[in-house]
């Protein structure tokens, strides 16, 4: 008996969604509010990077999460279904299983 | 409504930095993007509640992403408009200025700024147009700040079909902000955080072996360019951050790229000037040097792929990858740096670069390896050897030869390398045999390290070396015969003594053959000749350089040292 499900997949699955993750929470925009401000002092373009720049790090700080914890379930899943799979088959072979 | 003499003080230069790191952040979107939808997909036989649950997160994070590429996406044409136009709102003022000593119409007089509608509409709208679109992307990002719906549960959470009381493995330390503070998609509660500022190798030290792969695999900025951490972890993380170097260089090139410039472009949608004028390249020298560095950065970043790619059955490690500065430094090892016995590190001279001439010293580092190797046969020495080709300083290059901070006859590069080289040498283990090796003016550089003192350098070779900024062997802090001057026929700078005394006349240390003469092993070592072939495999040198890593016999210089 075989459960089928693929844990090898499942596990680089997991490990491209870490490295999603990983290439999310490098990107940073702090340097776009304070060129701005460089480049147009007192103008409303400069105080809207700044806001911006706040806001695309809460989402990438989010994103980010949310593609860890996902790649960590994804993980999790894929080593239960390997360590399952192995019980499995170790009690086919003990002579009386079913 | 802006004053002309407010913006006066705006420049276009900042934006168009700007539009780099908007870029970089595009590719990175990009990227994870492409990640996530090609290489994530879920295995096609798992069914349940836990693989739907898994496929709605999975296609909730892809709409989520591709609303953050939409977003980011929508910066760059903006900026690049802005700046554009800002570059025209900068040359009407300059003129307006000029008009105005001429005694023409002015927007600025005698008594200061005045008003002006063109140049203060232009602003406006600048200004409006740029502001809109940052409000149109806030609005956008609005959108995707709400957390996940977890309604379905997850497949690793406790309670959800199949999965009863099996959760993660690991759980994040102190919620989303803590976790991604590194610039890392997470840190896993089994790997306590570095310590800032901390001792980074007793860190690594207390970690078990599951927490140093999840260190390198999540934290590759701190393990990669650590001198001092194992040689495995810092090969795998600077292998990422060599992709990582390759994504933002990309994208900086492809924006600095450049492109014929008129009036008429500037411009363009402006309602302005008939009558296009030819102003060249907008931007001027700052963005061509910048493009030219990225380019130049970006071929490194391939020539140390394809050198670590190489299948020829040796194992390579990458130990340092920078390309943060002007110029991009690498070191490389042919060899494993954690087994071998003897490890020698050569560290090349003027005009060397990445992109240019890696592949040509990975593969001398390759033949010192196979000599060292056969010259410790000899003695009945069978461990391992590693040569590191060692490009991690700001090497002089032609251009640089009038520039103080650069410059091949100055020693201000080769001391800044020097502390690096240094660090790098005192994070070699311990117990290994360490071999220095310079060329040219990374003999000089060598010099200057191991000068610094507690290098654990045991033996420093210098080839063609025009010094090593000191006049006497003691100022090295190395005993003279561990010292080894290799000086060829017809090499003109290994007679120069340009920084400190030419090292063949250093009392004491050991002059190695480079003549035809036989070798320890029965072989014939051919002559070498002239500033570049003291690593030519099959000469006399070449045994000589490979001896010495190896501490296996020598071939002596028989001719006496140079009268002073």
């Amino acid at each position: 008996m075989r459960i089928g499900v693929d844990d090898a997949a499942l596990a680089g699955a997991s490990h491209a969604t870490e490295r999603a993750a990983t290439l999310v929470a490098a990107v940073r925009l702090g340097d776009l509010a304070a060129a701005v401000a460089v480049a147009m002092p007192g103008s409303r373009s400069a105080a809207l990077a700044s806001q911006l720049a706040e806001g695309v790090d809460e989402v990438v700080r989010g994103v980010a999460w949310e593609l860890a914890v996902h790649a960590d379930h994804l993980r999790t899943a894929s080593i239960r279904y390997a360590d399952t799979e192995s019980d499995v088959a170790a009690s086919a072979q003990t002579p009386g299983a079913a | 409504m802006s004053a002309v003499g407010h913006v006066a003080a705006w420049a276009p230069g900042p934006l168009t930095t700007a539009q780099v790191r908007v870029a970089v952040a595009d590719a990175l979107v990009s990227d994870a993007r492409s990640v996530l939808a090609t290489r994530a997909a879920l295995a096609a036989n798992w069914s349940g509640d836990a693989a739907q649950a898994a496929a709605a997160q999975h296609a909730e994070l892809s709409a989520r992403l591709d609303g953050l590429a939409d977003a980011v996406h929508r910066l760059g044409p903006a900026l690049e408009r802005a700046a554009d136009r800002l570059a025209l709102l900068v040359a009407m003022v300059r003129l307006a200025e000029v008009a105005s000593l001429e005694g023409g119409s002015a927007l600025v007089g005698r008594d200061g700024p005045r008003e002006s509608a063109a140049a203060v509409a232009l602003a406006d709208e600048i200004d409006a147009e740029l502001a809109a679109a940052f409000a149109e992307v806030i609005g956008r990002l609005g959108s995707l700040t709400e957390p996940l719906s977890r309604a379905t549960g997850s497949p690793g959470s406790a309670g959800s079909g199949g999965w009863a009381g099996v959760g993660p493995l690991v759980e994040p330390a102190a919620g989303p902000r803590a976790a991604v503070r590194l610039g890392t998609a997470v840190l896993l509660t089994a790997v306590p955080s570095p310590p800032p500022g901390g001792d980074l190798v007793a860190w690594w030290d207390g970690l078990s072996a599951a927490q140093r792969e999840s260190a390198v695999h999540h934290l590759p900025e701190i393990v990669g360019p650590k001198d001092g951490l194992p040689g495995w972890a810092r090969d795998r993380a600077n292998r990422i951050l060599l992709d990582r170097a390759e994504t933002a260089l990309i994208a900086e090139v492809a924006t600095l790229e450049p492109r014929a410039r008129t009036w008429r472009d500037l411009l363009d949608g402006a309602g302005g000037l008939d009558g296009a004028v030819t102003i060249g390249t907008f931007g001027g020298g700052t963005r061509r040097l910048a493009y030219q560095q990225a380019v130049a950065k970006l071929a490194a970043v391939r020539a140390t792929r394809q050198v670590l790619d190489q299948r020829d059955g040796r194992t390579r490690q990458l130990l340092a990858v920078d390309v943060t500065g002007r110029t991009a430094r690498v070191a490389v090892a042919v060899g494993d740096v954690d087994r071998a016995a003897h490890v020698a590190v050569v560290v090349p001279g003027f005009t060397t670069t990445v992109e240019r001439d890696l592949t040509g010293a990975d593969r001398v580092s390759a033949d010192l390896a196979d000599q060292s190797r056969r010259a410790a046969t000899l003695v009945g020495d069978h461990r391992d050897v590693a040569v590191v080709s060692w490009l991690g300083y700001d090497i002089p290059q032609t251009a640089d030869t009038l520039r103080s901070g650069h410059s091949v006859v100055l020693r201000a590069s080769a001391e800044a390398g020097a502390g690096g080289l240094a660090t790098f040498l005192r994070g070699l283990p311990s117990d290994q045999h360490v071999t220095l090796v310079g060329h040219s003016y990374g003999s000089t550089t060598a010099g200057l390290a191991v000068a610094r003192g507690d290098t654990g350098v045991d033996d420093l070779v210098v080839l063609g070396s025009p010094g090593l900024g000191a006049d006497t062997s003691t100022e090295l802090g190395l005993p003279p015969r561990y010292v080894h001057v290799l000086g060829a026929d017809e090499d003109p700078v290994a007679d120069l003594g340009w920084f400190g005394r030419d090292p063949s006349g250093l009392p004491g240390v050991d002059r190695l053959s480079t003549d035809n003469v036989e070798l320890p092993d029965g072989r014939t070592g051919r002559r070498s000749v002239g500033h570049s072939g003291y690593l030519v495999p099959g000469t006399t040198s070449q045994w000589n350089v490979a001896a010495v890593v190896a501490g296996a016999p020598v071939v002596r210089e028989g001719r006496p040292p140079p009268s002073w």
